[in-house]
Parts: C-alpha cells; sequence; structure tokens
C-alpha cells in the first residue's frame, strides 16, 4: 500500500516527531469543514459508498457522506482552484472532506493507471476507492487484459529468454567441447539425434562444470557428477579404461593431482608470492620468525587477489577441451604412443593432463623467477652513478 | 485567466507567507518570471545533527504539476544516507512513485525534513554514511553528520545563491 500525504510516509521512531508532512493550515480548514459537514447529517448518495476503508486513517472523522452543496468554501484539492477563480464540475467522490474537479481527478486516475490499466485508485487519505461510472465495451475490456498481462509478464519473458540464450549457448559449447574431445566421427554418432535425456542435461552442464572444476568448493561434488548420468553397465574394469570409466575416474584423478600439488609446492609457492608483495616481512629473513601474524593477513589478502582474477580462471577452463585435443593430436603423430593409446579420446584426456601438468610446471618456475627477481633489487645510491649522468648530459 | 498550475502554485504561495512554517526558512520562487522554479531554505531539526544547519533546496516543477511530482534537491551539500552527496538528489518514495496531488510544495519539503532525521540506509544514494548506519556506528555517522553541517550548513547559506 503506498503512503498517503496525511500519514507519515517515513517510520518515526521517536514519539514526539509527530510532524505529519502536511502544512499545518490544511488540517485546520479540514477540521472547520468537518464540524460544518457534521451538523448537517445526510443519507446515502449513489456516487459514495461508506463499504470500503473501515478504519479511518485521516485527521478528520467522518462518519456518514455529505453532499457537494454543504462544502461551502469549495476548493480542488487537485488544482487547489475555487469557485470563484476556476471553472469545472465538482464532485465529492470519497467520505473524507477532499473535493476536486472531475476533470483533476479523472486526469489524476488516468496518470496513475499509465503503467497498470487495471489498477484501483484510492483517495490518498481515506483510501476510499473511486467508483467512475464509465461505459466500457467488452473488446475494450479484453484489450485492456491482455495489455495489462503483456506488462506484467515482460520480465518473466526477459529472465526466460536469457536462460534460453544461455543454456543453447552452453549446449553448443558443450557439442563443440565433445566432438573436439572424442574425435569428429565418434562425436557426430554421439550427438546423433534423438537425443537421450542423457545428452539433454550433461551438454548445458559441460562448460558450467569445467568452470567449476577450476573452484575449490567444487571438490565434494564434482566426483558424484559422472555418477548421475554414467550408464552402471558400462563401467568395467578394463586396460586401457573404457571411455565412461575415465570419466568417472577424471574427477577423481584431480583431487588427488591439486591435493599432492598443495603439497609439495603450496608453502613455497605462497613464500614466493608473499615475496612479490608490498610490507612483506619475510624478505628480512634475519627476523623473519616475528612476522607470523603480519603474513597471516598478507595471506588473506592474497586469497582475496587471486580470487579477483576470475575472468583468466573462467576463459582457461572453456579452452581447456580444444587444447586438450590439440595436445592429443600431437601425441598421436608419435607411433607407440597411437599404438599404446589407438582412439583419440583417451589420447586428448592424456593430453589434457600433460597440458596441466605443464602448465603448472611452468607457473611455478614464473613465480619462482619473479621471487628471485624481486630479490635480487636493490637501488643504487646517486653518488654510484652520478658520473655516468654527467658523462651522459 | 492564470493556467491551473500557476493557480495552484501562487495559492502555495499565499498558504506560506500567511503562516509561515518555523522549520522552513523560506519558501518562494527564484524569480519574478518563472513560476516553475521555486528555492527553500530546510531548518535542521533540534536535537539531530542536522541542528543549526540551513540547506538550501532547489524545486523544479514539472508543467504537469500537481499530477506528477516536482523535482527537488538539495544545493547545499548534506551528508545523508538517502541523499547524493555530489548532486544533491534525494531518494524519498513520495518525490517518485508514491506522489499524489494532495501533497504540496511545503508538505514535500517538510517530509525531506523528516527524512533527515529518520533515514532509510537500505536505499542508500550516499554509501559511506549508509554503511555507519548499517555497521550500528552511530557515533561516528553523528559526527560526520555534524561536521559536514558544520561545514557546510552553518552560516553559508549566501554561498550557493548564484548557482540557483
Amino acid at each position: 500500500m503506498s503512503s498517503t500525504p496525511f500519514s507519515p510516509i517515513i517510520r518515526v521512531d521517536r514519539g514526539e516527531s509527530s510532524t505529519t508532512p502536511f502544512a499545518v493550515n490544511d488540517i485546520n480548514d479540514l477540521q472547520r469543514s468537518a464540524n460544518l459537514i457534521d451538523e448537517n447529517i445526510i443519507t446515502t448518495t449513489t456516487t459514495t459508498t461508506t463499504t470500503t476503508s473501515s478504519t479511518q486513517t485521516g485527521p478528520v472523522a467522518l462518519r456518514l457522506p455529505v453532499t457537494l452543496e454543504q462544502v461551502d468554501d469549495k476548493r480542488c484539492w487537485i488544482c487547489f482552484g475555487e469557485e470563484s477563480d476556476s471553472v469545472g464540475k465538482w464532485v465529492r467522490p470519497c467520505k473524507c472532506s477532499l473535493i476536486c474537479h472531475e476533470e483533476c481527478l479523472l486526469n489524476w486516475i488516468t496518470e496513475n493507471q499509465k503503467s497498470t490499466a487495471l489498477k484501483k485508485v484510492r483517495c490518498p487519505q481515506c483510501r476510499t476507492l473511486y467508483h467512475l461510472t464509465e461505459r466500457t465495451s467488452p473488446l475494450l475490456r479484453v484489450f485492456t487484459i491482455i495489455d495489462s498481462a503483456i506488462q506484467s509478464s515482460i520480465p518473466y519473458f526477459t529472465i526466460f529468454g536469457v536462460t534460453f540464450a544461455v543454456a543453447v549457448t552452453n549446449i553448443h559449447y558443450g557439442a563443440y567441447a565433445i566432438i573436439t574431445m572424442v574425435g569428429v566421427e565418434d562425436g557426430e554418432r554421439l550427438l546423433e539425434e534423438p537425443w537421450s535425456w542423457r545428452i539433454c542435461f550433461t551438454l548445458p552442464l559441460v562448460p558450467i562444470l569445467l568452470i567449476f572444476s577450476r573452484a575449490r568448493i567444487a571438490d565434494p561434488v564434482m566426483p558424484l557428477i559422472p555418477m548421475l548420468f554414467i550408464r552402471y553397465d558400462q563401467l568395467r574394469t578394463t586396460m586401457p579404461p573404457n571411455p565412461s570409466l575415465t570419466i568417472s575416474l577424471l574427477p577423481w584423478a584431480r583431487i588427488v593431482y591439486n591435493y599432492s600439488y598443495n603439497r609439495l609446492f603450496g608453502r613455497l609457492e605462497a613464500s614466493w608470492r608473499r615475496q612479490l608483495e608490498p610490507y612483506n616481512t619475510s624478505s628480512d629473513v634475519e627476523n623473519g620468525e616475528n612476522g607470523n601474524e603480519r603474513r597471516r593477513e598478507n595471506q588473506d589478502v592474497l586469497d582475496r587477489l587471486d580470487r579477483s582474477n576470475a575472468g583468466r580462471k573462467i576463459v582457461g577452463a572453456l579452452c581447456l577441451p580444444f587444447i586438450s585435443a590439440m595436445v592429443g593430436s600431437l601425441l598421436g603423430r608419435f607411433s607407440f604412443i597411437r599404438s599404446r593409446i589407438p582412439d583419440t579420446f583417451h589420447r586428448n584426456v592424456l593430453g589434457g593432463c600433460l597440458f596441466i601438468v605443464f602448465k603448472d610446471i611452468v607457473n611455478l618456475t614464473y613465480k619462482y623467477q619473479r621471487a628471485r627477481h624481486r630479490r635480487s633489487r636493490h637501488v643504487k645510491n646517486y653518488a654510484d652513478f652520478a658520473n655516468e649522468e654527467t658523462f651522459i648530459l | 485567466m492564470v493556467d491551473p498550475v500557476s493557480r495552484r502554485l501562487i495559492k502555495e504561495l499565499k498558504d506560506y507567507q500567511k503562516e509561515p512554517n518555523p522549520d522552513l526558512a523560506e519558501l518562494s520562487p527564484v524569480s519574478d518570471d518563472n513560476i516553475l522554479i521555486w528555492k527553500a531554505v530546510l531548518r535542521g531539526e533540534v536535537d539531530t545533527p542536522y541542528e543549526g544547519g540551513n540547506w538550501i533546496l532547489r524545486i523544479e516543477i514539472p508543467k504537469t504539476y500537481p499530477i506528477h511530482p516536482p523535482k527537488i534537491k538539495f544545493l547545499t551539500k548534506i551528508c545523508h544516507p538517502n541523499i547524493s552527496f555530489k548532486t544533491g538528489e534525494i531518494c524519498l518514495d513520495i518525490l517518485k512513485t508514491a506522489w499524489s496531488p494532495a501533497w504540496t510544495l511545503q508538505s514535500a519539503c517538510m517530509a525531506i525534513r523528516l527524512l533527515l532525521s529518520n533515514p532509510e540506509p537500505t536505499s542508500p544514494l550516499n554509501c559511506d554514511a549508509a554503511n555507519l548506519l548499517r555497521c550500528g556506528d552511530f557515533m561516528g555517522y553523528e559526527s560526520l553528520v555534524r561536521m559536514y553541517t558544520q561545514l557546510f550548513a552553518i552560516n553559508q547559506s549566501s554561498e550557493y545563491e548564484g548557482t540557483s
């Protein structure tokens, strides 16, 4: 319910600020006219109703409807026009003392119904519903209903459209990733119509799972996901493992790899990163131990920074199938690998794994080099190169 | 005969002049030629950090007034969660969706004055002030507001005359 001018619009916490936001002289006017009206009580007229709004919200309590003729100083609450300086038909559409020109009120109602044509407009003071007599045709009513239905459904359509677009993109990406991973012939056989429910569900999930595989939070759920979609009759331990088994094993391999990587290089990597941080305490190795607290703070900052390069991780994750396929086809050139691993899919998976290991090695080396570079830096004193400088000048 | 907008505005002006509002130091059109641009001077409520301050408001009235609400903004800098520090824009429902012709320029100004002591930090235009409130740092909030009141709103009312 929208707020009325005659009840405080803002939640007033303190009791004393009862300053309802309307002019003081207005209340007095209303009170005066209320007293006038109270003296002549008149029976119900057709234009007003007493059924709506049993609670009186305005400062003036009028119990029974009154006709217009009883109001002496007519002043339109919308345009402030009085009988002396304005023309137009006067109406008294509600039970409170607000009277107005019919034209002014119709303008206000039209404005209110601009966005939602079926909106009910009430008196801002007493909340009485305005009753209109109007000539509506069934056609107009149908049009109005359709119009407001369309108006209110637009947000849902937008959400639906965006979701649909994302799903279509995901499916295309998934299909393309599968074709690159298993090779064109097998891929086309796999994606042949009609699609089983497995394909319908997994294809849009491909990019999402790839991205999640780069995040730590996915660790506990990742191994479960293949189980949802794999046909159990295909889970046989063969050598080399069949594609279903490979897929189910990959999340476990990921967890084991991440765990051992952190055990082996985690601390080293953290110390290298720390050396690149401003205000690090560990660069002076001599008094290293008293900086423990500080170091932990730095670690927090670093974690946050790591989280911020999400774009890099997402793009990297989405590129993985194509890089794997490239490395896989490279592996396929060697005849001894070709004879051991005859099918494209396994070569590509192996290629992907090799790429990840290679990437991590390069990354570590880069970090090590940067840390060493930072450690080796010193600022020259001006006296040491002053001669060279003057020489150049 | 004057057009309905001017007629209503002249009456609002007369109403204000007949019974001046002690909380509203000034409410009048900026110049005699254009009745659609008004200026108001708001007095800060006593016992709030805004006490003692005078804020100049610029009121732009649309030609469709009072069917459409007036545009009101602060010309004097003010520190408040729902008022932009840079532009003086005010986030108040009655100036947007909850407007009805029953409001007058005077009552709208009084609503803004009431907003000063009743901020709504969930829909902020000044995030710094709102964050202080949301963290429950009322002392910090009050002293910040008091500082800006002292800086901009006390004895400086003539400075902004030229911009209006």
